[in-house]
Formats: C-alpha cells, structure tokens, sequence
C-alpha cells in the first residue's frame, strides 16, 4: 500500500537502474505490473496460486535475465512475454485446463460477433438494418452504478473464452497497443483484430443488458 | 458505390477503431454512421465499454491505496472477480522477490567486466 506510485520511468533508465540493482525501481515496477499480471495469468490457470507462482516465476526471470534483454521490445512487452511463455507451460503441466492452442479453435466461431437476429432479413433496402435500434445508455454519474456496473464488466470478461479474454484484457484493461499484444501473444494483426472485436461485442451486449434491466428497474 | 447495411457495419466497428480499414471502406463506413442512428450508437457504446474496461485498473489502484477499506472486504472483496486484494502478490511472495533481486546484485558484483 502507497507503493501504486504512477509511471514507471522511460525504458532506458529503468534497464540500466535494473541491471545496476536498484532495489526501488524493482519494487515500483513490481508493483505496478503485478496487478496486469496476475489478471493476464488468471485466463490461463484456473487457480489463484498458480497464477500467484507463475507471476512470482515470471519476476525470478526477469531478475535472471535483465543482463541479457536485447531491448528489442519495451521492457513491459518483454516481461509479458516471459510472463505467457511461462504460464503457457504451466497450463500445460495442468491437465485439467485446456490447452492455449485447442481453447483457440472454440474462441473464434465462425459468423457476426453480433447478434444476426438484432437485424432485419429480407430481400428489400431495410435487410440488415436494425429491428430496433440499441438504447441510449445513461451516462454513467453515481458511484453507486459504477460499481454496479464494474461488477458486470468483470463477469462478462470471466465469462469470455480464454484467447478473447486475454486479448480484451492486455489491450482494454491494460491499456497495451494492438501491437504489443501481437507481440507478447505471438499472433497476426488480423487475429488480434478478430478477437478483440468479438471480445468488445460480447461485453457490450452485457452491458446492454445490464442497462436495460437498470432502467426497467427505476 | 454500394453502401454498408448495418449488420456489416457493426462487425467492422473494431477494425475501424484499430485503423485498419482501407481509404474506401473507411469512409463508407462513416457515411453510414452519419446516416444511422443506431450504428452511430453502437459505435459509441462500443468506445463506453472500452472506456469502463480502462476504468478497472485505475479504480483499482486508487482502492488500493485505501487500504483500509480493501482490507476490510476480505479475500474475494466486493467486486466478485477482480477483488481490490486479489491484484497483488502475498507479502511473503513480495518480500522473497525483493530479496531475490538483491542477491542477485551481490552475485553478480564479482563478476564485473574488466
Ligand atoms: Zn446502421
């Protein structure tokens, strides 16, 4: 607590602070990421400790390794990247969680992100315009409805299939560029893309749903 | 020039975000939010909901630094799965990390290029 202390400093300083053992510039990053990590390691394992030693082996590699970064990413990249490679191996060891590459195959269905019956079908100008148009949203105002509304965003991302959830989670929640997240994931642009359009879909149909019982209930 | 119905358009909502439309493509796809009411919503719903998932992280952190109130909600807290507790390492964890990293600096000392 009081250790959430904003920005980390540029990359530079940051590699030469680490390499040269600047314990503070450590735990500042430590704590920084940690939050992200954890979250990122959780859509692959199914348990918290896991995901607490994937985190824990993530930051030993980190301090193994700092010599050796080549700087060809940023510095953040890097450790997601161990931090993938690593939870990957231990989704592996544990046989009850599926595997990165089989979950992928059930993560993209074929077909619109969105709903096919929201639009109209027929053969005239109206095909594939709305049936009814998607209802205003209220602006989001009172503490009250934002923690409401926090607690149906967190269900709709546990709820998504891994890769959606991991992708949504590194650009939207995390803030990562949609290049990073090619980067840490190993995936094409166009499969990032794909992704995190039915991602975004998927929770934006929550929170329609959610706003709409919201103001049915006023 | 054929124009998007809106079922095609909402699909390419993502990749009119990320830039990653062609020149023609893009601007069919304005044309037609500028003409459609609920596209043009939808588009907008789409940028809140981005706009709430950026929103966890910081009002983590902000609870995070209240720690009181963090402490007082337990291990699962109230916000089910993304609990104000459940984003950071056990102490002990943090603690061996730290001490990792500073023998690390000790190991490493001896070996100090010529
Ligand atoms: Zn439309």
């Amino acid at each position: 607590m009081g250790t959430y202390l904003g920005e980390p400093p540029p990359d530079d300083v940051v590699v030469e602070a680490l390499r040269a053992g600047d314990e503070t510039v450590f735990a500042q990053l430590l704590d920084l990421w940690t939050p992200g990590m954890l979250r990122l390691a959780r859509s692959y394992l199914s348990t918290r400790d896991s995901a607490e030693e994937v985190v824990q082996d993530t930051w030993l590699a980190v301090i193994g390794n700092i010599d050796g970064f080549q700087r060809r990413s940023s510095v953040k990249t890097w450790v997601y990247r161990i931090l993938i490679n690593t939870a990957k191996k231990r989704q592996a060891r544990e046989s009850r969680t599926i595997p990165w590459s089989s979950a992928f195959n059930g993560d993209q269905p074929e077909g619109a992100a969105t709903d096919p019956s929201r639009f109209r079908r027929g053969t005239d100008l109206r095909s594939g315009g709305w049936k009814e148009l998607p209802a205003l949203w209220p602006t989001p105002e009172g503490e009250a409805l934002a923690a409401e509304a926090r607690d149906r965003l967190a269900t709709a991302l546990a709820g998504l299939p891994p890769r959606q959830r991991t992708v949504i989670t590194l650009r939207d929640v995390e803030g990562h560029t949609s290049e990073e997240v090619c980067e840490i994931l190993e995936i094409s642009a166009a499969n990032q893309r794909v992704l995190l359009h039915r991602a975004r879909a998927s929770v934006r149909g929550v929170m329609e749903d959610y706003f709409e019982a919201a103001s049915r209930s006023i | 020039m054929k124009r998007f119905s809106c079922d095609e358009a909402v699909e390419l909502t993502t990749a009119y975000l990320e830039n990653a439309l062609g020149p023609t493509a893009r601007s069919r796809f304005e044309s037609h939010l500028a003409a459609c009411e609920g596209c043009e919503r939808h588009l907008r719903q789409i940028k809140t909901t981005i706009g709430l998932l950026g929103g966890l992280t910081v009002e983590q952190s902000g609870q995070a630094g209240q720690s009181e109130q963090a402490e007082q909600h337990g291990p699962l807290g109230p916000h089910g799965a993304f609990p104000p507790d459940g984003d950071r390492l056990p102490t002990d964890m943090r603690a061996r990390l730290l001490k990792a990293f500073r023998e690390r600096r000790t190991s490493a000392e001896p070996r100090t290029p010529l």
